[in-house]
């Protein structure tokens, strides 16, 4: 059974769980960092890696790609 | 917090550069020979744009054109003076501005690597938005006097007292040979396109939080923290954007990266974006950015002269 629909769960499909969010690192207060990764944007020459940082905003660090 | 060094030129005597005519100023702006020559005098009031009385035409070639001295920002991180500056035919080589520095005069000059030098060379075009440069052009006003056009530009520096003075005629300028060096401080700004004219009040209240530009595009502060405290005060509905460039972090107010344009990126190279607030209304987003592009237009200076 599901636990939140109280259905049955379909034959030969797992449980549903949350997306697993892709781990990267980035160069953060001289040091490297694994951060959640929320996504990517491209700007001009930079790309940027999408997470929440500890300050809880949605922040965007330049990828060391 | 990065420093900006300017060379400038000190004006005295007339330099190998200036041919020498019959029609030309000499070095001390006080002994004129300009036959057919005339001063601009400009107005220093707010406003003057809108009702015309931005201009005079005086016959005296040594008449100082413009005192513009902001003096609420002495002892801020910087202040911004508005100039008018002949771009006439062949100025390239030439000085720009004559300063006045408490008594003693400074010629700025076109400097190779300077954002007026990479103007003149059209590396960079008017209306280019130069974040964190002590010179900018933010637009070209176009006012004719026969064959001689002026342009305005606008320098950020951290002057006490300024004034400026001019001599034109036949194309001549005063300039001089003597070296002289200063810098600016940059600072964090804020990035938030006002109309100095419509706005005035608002210039006044950013006036007492951190020293602003006539531009109405990026104003320096102190540290990015207090301002975005005054802007969230003073601009809660609006779009805008504060750059810290001791972190290198470009904070996003009512926006996303999605309405930052490259071109502002490409100039800060922040290392990190950070939203404070998410716009709850796209069109405050995309207003901030087609203010943003508008002022940064690129338009090739002489293109608009006849």
């Amino acid at each position: 059974m599901s636990g939140k629909t109280g259905k049955p769960d379909s034959p030969g499909h797992p449980p549903s769980t949350p997306p697993v969010k892709k781990k990267v690192k980035i160069r953060k207060g001289g040091r490297w960092v694994d951060v959640d990764m929320d996504g990517e944007v491209k700007k001009g020459r930079f790309k940027y890696v999408k997470f929440v940082d500890d300050d809880g905003l949605d922040t965007y660090w330049i990828s060391p790609e | 917090m990065p420093f900006v060094t300017i060379q400038a030129h000190l004006a005295y005597g007339a330099d190998w550069k200036d041919p020498v005519t019959d029609k030309y100023c000499t070095s001390d702006l006080s002994n004129c020979i300009v036959g057919a020559g005339r001063a601009i005098v400009t107005a220093t009031s707010p406003g003057c744009e809108s009702n015309g009385t931005c201009f005079a035409v005086s016959p005296y070639c040594n008449t100082e054109i413009v005192v513009y001295y902001d003096g609420s920002s002495v002892n801020k991180s910087g202040f911004n003076i508005r100039w008018w500056y002949h771009i006439g035919a062949s100025f390239y080589g030439y000085p720009l501005f004559v300063l006045s520095l408490d008594g003693g005069r400074v010629d700025t000059f076109l400097i190779n690597g300077t954002p007026a030098s990479a103007y003149v060379l059209r590396l960079v075009d008017i209306n280019t938005y130069l974040p964190l440069s002590s010179l900018w052009f933010p637009y070209i006003k176009q006012y004719q006097y026969g064959t001689e056009y002026l342009a305005v530009a606008e320098y950020t520096g951290g002057f006490r007292k300024v004034s400026l003075y001019h001599c034109v005629g036949a194309n001549q300028w005063i300039i001089g040979v003597v070296g002289y060096l200063f810098t600016a401080e940059s600072s964090p700004s804020a990035i938030i396109p006002l109309d100095y004219y419509n706005e005035y009040v608002k210039y006044q209240e950013l006036r007492q939080a951190f020293a602003y530009s006539y531009s109405g595009l990026d104003q320096h502060g102190w540290n990015a923290d207090d301002m975005i405290r005054v802007l969230r005060e003073l601009f809660p509905d609006r779009a805008w954007a504060v750059f810290d460039d001791r972190q290198y972090v470009l904070y996003l107010y009512n926006l996303t990266p999605d309405y930052v344009p490259d071109w502002l990126i490409e100039k800060l190279a922040p290392t990190a974006m950070k939203v404070l607030k998410a716009p709850a209304d796209a069109a405050v987003a995309k207003a901030w950015l087609d203010l943003l592009n508008e002022r940064n237009a690129q338009i090739p200076p002489q293109a608009e002269l006849p």
